[in-house]
Formats: structure tokens, C-alpha cells, sequence
């Protein structure tokens, strides 16, 4: 167990140094001059040689690489676009990401997870087909579609929760809901396909022959041993939700990392696109790294290995 | 019984809820601002906010005219080159520092050492910033300048304490957004909001609102929606859809009010067919911009007949081009292309349906232009390579003159000196007509002399007709109607700092 963290988190190391490396690169390879864009279409050749000038632009890439390490590891990197700290900029909005996908995840799972179980339960009756075209439904429709509905409905209509922006808890429902809709329709397909396989195997059928509850069988029984890879499918969907979520960030006008990368990634300001893709990658690793401790929880056959 | 007062209670919390919200105004915004610091910034949201925090000497009013602010009076030397003004006395900036003469000069002196994002605007024009006496104080310029004023009014002349610029390194200024405007700052979360409050000791009266907050909110939809559902007072860039219906609305009113963004078809004129004038006349004959402004906008733009738009100083109504599909042919069979020709046409993602509408028109008249639509820092590039390499033979973008002067057109855009990579004439225009007029205006003082300057200015370059323009988009800004005296600056700003609840 001990051994199985340090092996990942030494990992961890190569994998960002990759992805600082690469993200750097395609970063550079996007024609389009920052200090141009920055400084927009009006501006005097002067003042985009102002901005140039205060951000190494003109520098050979390596040189731009170096300091770009260095700033990240003195503090010192600063966004090309804002002049702040790219750490302050960064920062808050991964905690307003974090509590979104928090939000969400919480969502996904519950709906996901009951939809799966009932699914697989009810299998090939009509609710089975219910639940699976509502799973399909969540898939298929466009973030931006769902957000915009929910907010006619609750916000405009009953006018019960707030359209947009960040404040109390009930600012974070309905962007949560719309996150979190879309993975739960993954989330039930998942359980669906996983419990059908745990309820065919023999043990379940003795349990259920000794008389036991269907319900204790069910959840005690074959949900426990069907976990493991619902657990997967929702620790990559936490996964990416921190990476952010740019439409529903966008839509519901939540100040979130993917927003400000996407912004970032048009002004070209490379340090704050390139901190934020490495603070992604970390993320993602750890989620990764907590989802196979998971397992071991889960499974006692992993922890003893 | 019971249930009849339970009601009564709920709508006297209702009321004396909103009650306490009544002083708050609600702006949304589409994007985050940039930076607090006027002087180095480029971009109408902090412009916008940072008109409610700072005054400057001067300002503009909703028809870009100049009345004075923090300058009660002022006058120019007889050669043209000092202008000397009058302060108003007894103001303090938010941090109890007091205005006078001697915070100009620290104000842009701080400018005139450059590396400021603006320092350009005043760097090449003025010479120094002198004291007079603690109400008085004079800018000296290199030479006669006849746009200073507009110079002045620009955002980047906005006057920021001269502690604050005295304290901070020149990156963490905008961190203390000290002016003496009508708003102080208070906090700013980035992405979420910019909350400002009054300012009770405001040297021209306390505001009549207690507090703005400037929200973020990207995407259109929503901001309409928050409106409508109370979450808002005030939104800008109201989707043109929206517009009818907001207007029928009881509680909401729309204020459309024009910009100073010409949009136009650019020509590259170093090289063929574009090098030839009658081939872009053709062009400019064969685009129906009636058309465009009422299928691509709803009508809420309007043709453009000068390189500059009407609420730009100097403007004048040349006329051109009426929309004459025959005389474009007749123009491209004089120039030698009886069958038309085939070139490209370069637009950014937010021109993309503008460029396929003009495409389609050139096509009636036999030029066949293919739309390159790049990503809008690609699509800078591109525009910024030495016309005589570029790739595009024609491309649409949109021009601002953010002093709101026509000097701020036509210097930058059309003087042969300016041709890119040495400024952003991108078309290679080289007139020497044009260039002369160009300098004569920029040095005439006496606003009527220079009036007729422009006048002659604007018909030759319309005659020469580098640009095709095309329209002059009209800004949508929604109100809630219990909030009275929002005003819609042309240079893309909105101001509610005179604002009030009905």
C-alpha cells in the first residue's frame, strides 16, 4: 500500500515534466503574436513593443521555457494579459472549479448510481428503456441547451434560484445540475452494465435462495462488488470536471479555471495557460491515484497485494 | 385568516428587501476588465470602470463631445503648442490626498517615461507637464497638436492619486484604484465581480446610488435572462434578437446608441487587381450594406459612407458608395477584368457572417473572393505582415478611434509612413494628397479650419477607397425602467455613475 503511493507519486514528476514540455510547445507552435493580441488592433507599434519587452516575448523559446520554470517556482510568473500573479489568478478560480465539481460529482453519483441499480433490477421492462433513454438524453443534449432551460424554468419562471454568477449555495444548483447531469447519464450506464454482470453470478442467486431480502442482497451484496468500475468512470468524470468546465462556466457566468484558460489560450497569455494546464495535470494524477486507494477499500483481494 | 397574513408578511419582506437592494445597480459585463490602472489600459471593460472611479480633465458626453471635469476652464497659446489649465479647487482623492497642479505632473510625468500600455497617446506629442501655481498647470507640446483635447478625455488621462503612484511599482498600481471620481473601489474578485461605492464626499454632489457592481457574465443568453429575472439592472451587448421583444416589455427598457467601430472590406493596394482604384470602387459599389444592416443586424447598424463613423469628431457625410451592382461591372470591364477575377477574403470567426454576405454580393458581379476565416490572433498575423508578402487580398475587421477623433483614424490607417510593419496601414495606401492633408489636420488648432480639412480628407480617401466601409454597428444596452439617466458613451462605454431609481 505504502509502496504503491510512492511508486505514483515519484511517477508524478516525469509525467509533469511532460506536460509542461508539450504544453509549452503547442502553446508556441499557435501562430499569433501576445503581445499583439494584447495589446489590440489599434494599438501603436510602440506600446506592443512595451509589452513585448516586459514579457521576454522576443526571447528564443528555450530561454522563455527556463524563466517560465523559474517564475513558477520563485512566484515570480506573471499573466501577460492581467499583470498579476499568475498564482492569484489561478488559484481562486481552481477552488470556485473544485466546489463545482464537488457539486456536481455529488450529483452525478447519486442520480447515476440509483438510475444504474434500477435499470439493471428492472431489466428489459419498461422502466429499464426509461432510465436508459433518459441516460441517452443526458449524453447527447448540449450543456449550453440545458443550462439556458433550467434557468428559464426556476429562474426566470418560478424564480426560485439565481441565473447566474457565483454567491450562497444556491447559486451553485443549477450549473451543478447541468454538470452533473451529463456524467450521471455515463454514471448509469456504467452501474447498469456492471450490476447486470455482478447479479448473474451464482453467489447472488444463493443469497436470494436463503431467503435474504432482495434489498439487502442487492445493495449489501452485488452493488459492493459492482463498484469498482462505476468508481473508475466517476473519478476520470471528477477528473475532467477540474479540468473545468468552460460552457457551463460560461453559461451560468461561474468564474471557474476553464473559463479563464479558454480566455487565456485567445490572449495568448502563455504563463497563465501554461500553469493552468500543469495544475490540471496534477489534479488529474492525484484524482487517478485516489481512485485506485479506492479500489483497495473496496477490494480486499487489491489491499492485500 | 392565518393564510391571508402570512402573505401580508411574505410581501413586506418582499418589499423591504427590495427596499434595501434599491441602491445597488447591477452591470453586467462581458468580460473580465484588465487592469485599474488607466494609463495602461486597452480595453472598454476597465475603461468603463474606470470611468467611475477617476475623473479626468476633461470628458465626453454621450455625443463625444468635450466639456471639462477636473479642468474647470483652459486655453492655448498663440502658437498653438501650451495649453494652460484652470483645476477646480477643494477636491480630494478617495485617499484624502489633495488635487492640484502637482498631481497632473506626477500623473504624466509617470506617463511621459513611457512603457505604459498608453504612454503612446501623449509620449510623441507632449514635451512636458508644467506647475504654474497649485491650480494651474500647463502642457507643453513639441508642436501644435489639433486632436489634444479628444487626447485628454481618452481614458488613459484619467487622474490617479499621486500616492498611490508614488507608492506602487508601476505593475501593482491598479491594485489601489484611488481617484476622485463619484465611486470608490472596494473589491475586486477576479471573473466574478467589481463592486464600487459611493463616494459621499464626491466634489460634484454624492451619487445617488450606493453601490455598483460590475458582474462578469460571458454569455449572451444569460445576461438577457438575468435581467429579466431581476438579477440585474443593467446589461450590455444585448443580442439583436432579444431587442424587440425586451422593448415590449413593461419593466425594461433598451437603449440603442451608436458606436465609433467603422467595419469595412480592407484592399491590399500594393498589389493586382486591388492595385488599381477602380477595382476597389467596384468592390464598394457591388457591397449592399443596406442589406447587410438589416439581415445580419436587424437594423440595429447602419451603412457607412467615411473611413470614420457620424459621432466621430470630424465626420463628414461623403455620400459614398451607393449600392450600384452596374457600375461595378462597368468599373472592373474599364480596369481590365470584363469576367471578374479571383481573390481571397479574411475575416476573423466574429466577421465570418459579414464576410460570406459580402462574398456573395462580389460574386453578382463577377469577383469571386474565397473566405479565409482564421482565429482571431492568427488572423492578426496575418493583417500585420508588410502588405507587399501578404497572403489576403482583401479582409474585414473593425476600426475604433478610442479618442473619439478622426485623427485616430486616418493617421494610423492611411499616412505612408504608417504602413505596416511600421504602424497598422495594412492596405499599403501611399498618398501623397492623402498624406498631406493627413499632417495638416493633425497640426491645425482651429477646430472649424480643421473641420474642412477632414472634410477634403475623408472625400479623397473615399475616392481612393483603400476601404470598402461598410457599417456602423449601433450598441445595445438593456435597463431595468425603474432606473433612470444610464447613458451609453460612443467609445463602447456605459455610465451609471449620474444614475437613479425612479
Amino acid at each position: 500500500m505504502k509502496n504503491l503511493l510512492i511508486r505514483r507519486l515519484l511517477l508524478v514528476i516525469p509525467i509533469l515534466f511532460g506536460v509542461s514540455v508539450l504544453s509549452f510547445l503547442l502553446l508556441h507552435l499557435i501562430p499569433g503574436d501576445p503581445a499583439r493580441i494584447i495589446a489590440g488592433i489599434g494599438a501603436a507599434p510602440e506600446d506592443v513593443e512595451v509589452i513585448r519587452k516586459e514579457f521576454n516575448l522576443d526571447a528564443p523559446l528555450y530561454v522563455q521555457y527556463i524563466s517560465f520554470i523559474t517564475g513558477l517556482f520563485n512566484g515570480n510568473l506573471k499573466s501577460i494579459n492581467t499583470q498579476d500573479a499568475v498564482i492569484k489568478e489561478i488559484i481562486p478560480r481552481f477552488v470556485n472549479t473544485f466546489q463545482l465539481s464537488l457539486f456536481s460529482i455529488f450529483v452525478s453519483s447519486i442520480i447515476g448510481i440509483t438510475f444504474g441499480i434500477i435499470a439493471a433490477v428492472k431489466r428489459n421492462t419498461w422502466i429499464d428503456n426509461l432510465v436508459m433513454g433518459f441516460s441517452l438524453f443526458g449524453i447527447s443534449m448540449p450543456i449550453f441547451w440545458l443550462g439556458i432551460l433550467l434557468m428559464l424554468v426556476f429562474s426566470l419562471y418560478l424564480n426560485i434560484l439565481p441565473p447566474g454568477g457565483k454567491g450562497g449555495f444556491q447559486h451553485i444548483i443549477l450549473p451543478g445540475i447541468t454538470l452533473g447531469v451529463a456524467s450521471a447519464a455515463i454514471v448509469a450506464r456504467m452501474t447498469r452494465a456492471s450490476m447486470l454482470q455482478v447479479l448473474n453470478q451464482d453467489y447472488i442467486r444463493t443469497a436470494l435462495s436463503t431467503g435474504l431480502p432482495k434489498g439487502k442482497v442487492i445493495v449489501k451484496y452485488a452493488l459492493k462488488n459492482a463498484l469498482i468500475p462505476v468508481v473508475t468512470v466517476v473519478g476520470l468524470q471528477f477528473g475532467y470536471m477540474l479540468g473545468g468546465a468552460v460552457l457551463t462556466e460560461s453559461v451560468f457566468g461561474w468564474p471557474g479555471l476553464g473559463r479563464l484558460i479558454v480566455d487565456s489560450i485567445f490572449n495568448r497569455d502563455y504563463p497563465v495557460v501554461q500553469a493552468g494546464i500543469l495544475l490540471i495535470a496534477v489534479v488529474f494524477v492525484l484524482v487517478n491515484l485516489g481512485v485506485d486507494l479506492l479500489y483497495a477499500v473496496l477490494d480486499p483481494r487489491i489491499r492485500r497485494r | 385568516m392565518k393564510k391571508v397574513l402570512s402573505v401580508l408578511v411574505v410581501f413586506m419582506l418582499l418589499v423591504s428587501v427590495t427596499a434595501l437592494m434599491a441602491s445597488t445597480v447591477r452591470v453586467l459585463i462581458p468580460s473580465d476588465p484588465k487592469t485599474l490602472y488607466p494609463a495602461d489600459m486597452n480595453d472598454n471593460p476597465s475603461e468603463e470602470i474606470c470611468r467611475h472611479i477617476y475623473d479626468g480633465l476633461v470628458e465626453f458626453d454621450e455625443n463625444s463631445n468635450i466639456h471639462p471635469a477636473l479642468a474647470k476652464s483652459w486655453e492655448l497659446s498663440e502658437d498653438g503648442t501650451v495649453y494652460t489649465f484652470h483645476l477646480v479647487k477643494g477636491v480630494k482623492f478617495h485617499d484624502g490626498t489633495p488635487f492640484n497642479a502637482e498631481a497632473v505632473k506626477v500623473n504624466f510625468d509617470k506617463i511621459l517615461a513611457g512603457g505604459l500600455r498608453r504612454s503612446s497617446l501623449f509620449k510623441p506629442i507632449v514635451k512636458e507637464v508644467r506647475v504654474v501655481d497649485d491650480y494651474t498647470v500647463q502642457f507643453v507640446l513639441y508642436e501644435p497638436f489639433g486632436p489634444f483635447l479628444n487626447h485628454l478625455a481618452h481614458g488613459a488621462g484619467l487622474i490617479v492619486s499621486p500616492k498611490v503612484l508614488e507608492q506602487y511599482p508601476k505593475d501593482e498600481i491598479w491594485k489601489h484604484p484611488v481617484g476622485t471620481g463619484p465611486f470608490k473601489f472596494v473589491e475586486w474578485i477576479k471573473g466574478d465581480h467589481i463592486k464600487l461605492a459611493a463616494n459621499e464626499n464626491y466634489w460634484k454632489g454624492k451619487p445617488k446610488i450606493d453601490e455598483i457592481v460590475f458582474k462578469i457574465v460571458p454569455e449572451d443568453e444569460t445576461r438577457v435572462l438575468m435581467l429579466e429575472s431581476g438579477d440585474a439592472e443593467v446589461i450590455e451587448r444585448v443580442p439583436p434578437i432579444h431587442v424587440p421583444r425586451l422593448q415590449k416589455s413593461k419593466n425594461i427598457d433598451v437603449i440603442i446608441w451608436p458606436s465609433l467601430t467603422v467595419r469595412f472590406v480592407a484592399m491590399n493596394t500594393t498589389k493586382p487587381p486591388f492595385n488599381d482604384k477602380r477595382v476597389r470602387q467596384a468592390v464598394a459599389y457591388a457591397i449592399n450594406k443596406d442589406a447587410i444592416c438589416k439581415a445580419l443586424f436587424r437594423g440595429y447598424a447602419k451603412p457607412a459612407d467615411s473611413v470614420i463613423a457620424p459621432l466621430v469628431n470630424g465626420y463628414y457625410s461623403t455620400g459614398l458608395y451607393p449600392y450600384d451592382p452596374e457600375k461595378a461591372k462597368e468599373l472592373l470591364k474599364e480596369a481590365g477584368y470584363p469576367n471578374g477575377f479571383e481573390t481571397t477574403l479574411y475575416v476573423a470567426p466574429t466577421y465570418h457572417d459579414v464576410g460570406v454576405a459580402v462574398q456573395g454580393q462580389l460574386a453578382t458581379v463577377g469577383i469571386n473572393a474565397k473566405v479565409v476565416t482564421l482565429e482571431w490572433g492568427t488572423f492578426l498575423d496575418e493583417i500585420y505582415t508588410d502588405p507587399k508578402e501578404a497572403k489576403w487580398g482583401m479582409f474585414i475587421v473593425g476600426w475604433s478611434p478610442s479618442t473619439a477623433d478622426a485623427d485616430w483614424v486616418v493617421r494610423p490607417i492611411f499616412y505612408s509612413e504608417n504602413i505596416v510593419p511600421n504602424g497598422d496601414n495594412h492596405t499599403g495606401y501611399n498618398s501623397p494628397k492623402a498624406d498631406e492633408l493627413i499632417v495638416k489636420q493633425m497640426h491645425e488648432t482651429d477646430p472649424e479650419k480643421r473641420k474642412e480639412i477632414l472634410k477634403e480628407l475623408q472625400q479623397v480617401l473615399m475616392e481612393d477607397a483603400p476601404w470598402a466601409p461598410i457599417y456602423v454597428q449601433d450598441q445595445l444596452v438593456a435597463k431595468t425602467s425603474k432606473l433612470e439617466n444610464v447613458k451609453v458613451l460612443p467609445i463602447g462605454v456605459v455610465i451609471v455613475k449620474y444614475a437613479y431609481f425612479k
